[in-house]
């Protein structure tokens, strides 16, 4: 019986894990993380540096190894970690059940942020968007999306989604989750998987960002009236309460509104000299949008150099995308 | 074909039983009738993840096929919904691996399953456990101690219900609490799937000193015999019907 105790496993550093189905062998190097359903190491495989994820429950891995296999799949853009290999390992005189992914070598979105860049932050937020949207095109939601669960990848430079143990089918009821992210907790609507469920944990991964949002959410529970007290993040705030109230029921449509966000920011300044600005100049997009963008770049390369540089080209090609 | 029900009961608890039958010794005679025992041991925040005094919560719910968790109260939300999770997928799990053996003419240990056979397995179980309806017992230790951790058990039983409400099967949950002046335990809240009837009962808890907790658990598993919702209670856990929704 699986009962019981946590799934977790510990492995001294340097221990040689050799699968017992296909034979490969992996040394530890260290621990990267622990969660309620297993233990991540980074290892080194015989094509270099890995994570593996190592469980007392079986069940959690091959559950979570059938989703990265499905994400490989997903044409043309890489959701997940690619899969490695997945077998059994006797430690012990226990066996455990693990699986091998890539490394993804990454900053924690909440390292790399400050409120300074909050115009920036749109850019990572439209990335992910872009992610999840074809997460959800695949029939599966993210389910346990949070701040610790994205990283920007320090080699290409984009946002990554990590530890897919919440994936959840469509219409199912959510798999993992945290409280504090989850629609259910705010009682903001139901925990089942549906693409809105993804968005409303977006908006609460940006309010996290503000410095005040812990302290203030731990006496109030009315998450519109949090949101207007996030002072940092004002230009997203009609966004985000849309987001928490299920008002997007795709990812592109909240992506299509932070692009607006850029115009309307934009807008705002030209209006104060011309007030007559008509919609349809505001809404010829691409040499808008990259105007600021190139501007403020030139403000942070000090600051953190390329990974913002790469982040930009990036931004532009997503905008001749769609 | 009358479809198959699930029935646990969840035993939220901080400490050892000290008056009574051995807990552990009931769990194991109420897994027999196909019912598993899962315990959730409440922390003081004081207290060391591994004290001496919660090794009971683990052995009660290993006698009683079931799963258990030990937490500081306020982990209890995440940690009530997740026992419940695995405890379903726990149940299925033996329940697979019985039919495997009727099957094969052979126990087929899930460690001998290569990872390809083992997923292809779990995802009938994973499916079953979405879809199975459920029956959950909340049995609440309301001894002095537990006073100030009401109301995150008050909380996580809300948060539960939010969870089974998403499920695609059936539930039925009920809620009792001991001890209690008179009787060993006293139920709050009888067989209902109604989340918002948990707000109306929990302000009458009242707290005493002892903590019986096997004749509790003796007590409050009698109630899925007396109390029957709808249609005729099916004895085996899941049958073949299992993907029809309710």
């Amino acid at each position: 019986m699986t009962s019981s105790i946590h799934p977790t496993v510990h492995l001294a550093n340097g221990t040689k894990i050799v699968g017992k189905w296909h034979r490969q062998t992996y040394k530890v190097i260290r621990q990267i993380g622990e969660g309620a359903r297993g233990s991540i190491y980074l290892v080194r495989g015989s094509q270099g540096l890995n994570a593996l994820k190592i469980s007392k429950d079986p069940f959690v891995i091959t559950r979570e190894a059938k989703i990265l296999r499905l994400m490989k799949k997903v044409q043309g853009v890489q959701l997940g970690p690619f899969l490695i290999d997945v077998d059994d390992f006797t430690y012990r005189k226990t066996q455990y059940s693990f699986y091998v992914m890539e490394y993804v070598d990454g900053v924690r979105i909440k390292d790399w942020y400050h409120p300074s860049k909050a115009s920036h932050l749109a850019i990572v937020i439209k990335q992910l968007l872009f992610k999840l949207h074809h997460l959800h095109l695949s029939g599966y939601i993210f389910g346990d999306l949070k701040l610790e669960n994205l990283l920007i990848d320090r080699q290409s430079k984009q946002v990554r989604l990590v530890d897919f143990g919440g994936v959840t089918q469509l219409g199912r009821s959510v798999r993992e989750y945290t409280s504090h992210y989850d629609r259910g907790y705010w009682q903001m609507g139901e925990r089942k998987a549906d693409p809105a469920y993804d968005l409303f944990a977006v908006a609460i991964c940006i309010l996290q960002l503000d410095p005040t949002f812990k302290r203030m959410a731990t006496n109030q529970r009315n998450l519109v009236k949090l949101i207007d007290q996030s002072r940092t993040l004002e230009p997203y705030h009609p966004i985000l309460k849309k987001a928490v109230q299920g008002q997007y029921q795709q990812a592109m449509e909240m992506k299509k509104d932070l692009n607006r966000l850029k115009l309307n920011r934009q807008r705002k300044t030209v209006r104060r000299k011309n007030p007559s600005l008509t919609k349809k100049t505001a809404n010829q997009p691409n040499i808008q949008h990259l105007h600021p963008a190139k501007q403020t770049m030139k403000k942070e390369v000090i600051g953190i150099g390329s990974l913002l540089f790469v982040q930009f080209s990036l931004l532009a090609g997503f905008y001749y995308w769609f | 074909m009358s479809k198959g029900t699930i029935r646990q009961i969840l035993l939220i608890t901080d400490g050892c039983s000290n008056q009574g039958e051995d807990p552990v010794r009931v769990s194991e005679q109420i897994a027999k009738q196909g019912i598993s025992v899962n315990v959730i041991g409440v922390l003081e925040d004081d207290q060391t993840e591994d004290p001496t005094g919660l090794t009971e919560v683990n052995d009660i719910a290993e006698a009683g096929n079931g799963v258990s968790r030990i937490v500081y109260a306020e982990e209890l939300s995440e940690t009530v919904q997740m026992v419940t999770q695995q405890a379903i997928t726990q149940t299925i799990q033996s329940y697979v691996s019985k039919e495997l053996k009727d099957i094969f003419g052979k126990e087929v240990n899930e460690e001998e399953l290569s990872p390809e056979t083992k997923e292809e397995v779990h995802e009938i179980v994973e499916d079953l456990g979405e879809t199975v309806d459920l029956q959950v017992l909340i049995l609440i230790d309301t001894s002095a101690s537990m006073q100030h951790k009401m109301s995150a058990v008050r909380e996580s039983l809300n948060d539960l219900v939010i969870s089974l409400r998403s499920r695609l099967g059936g539930y039925y949950f009920s809620i009792y609490h001991f001890p209690t002046r008179r009787q060993i335990t006293k139920r709050l809240l009888s067989w209902t799937n109604e989340g918002a009837e948990i707000a109306k009962v929990f302000p009458k808890l009242a707290t005493g000193g002892i903590t019986p907790t096997g004749a509790a658990l003796k007590e409050a598993v009698k109630m899925f015999d007396e109390e029957v919702i709808g249609e005729e209670q099916d004895y085996d856990i899941i049958d073949s019907s299992y993907r029809s929704s309710s």
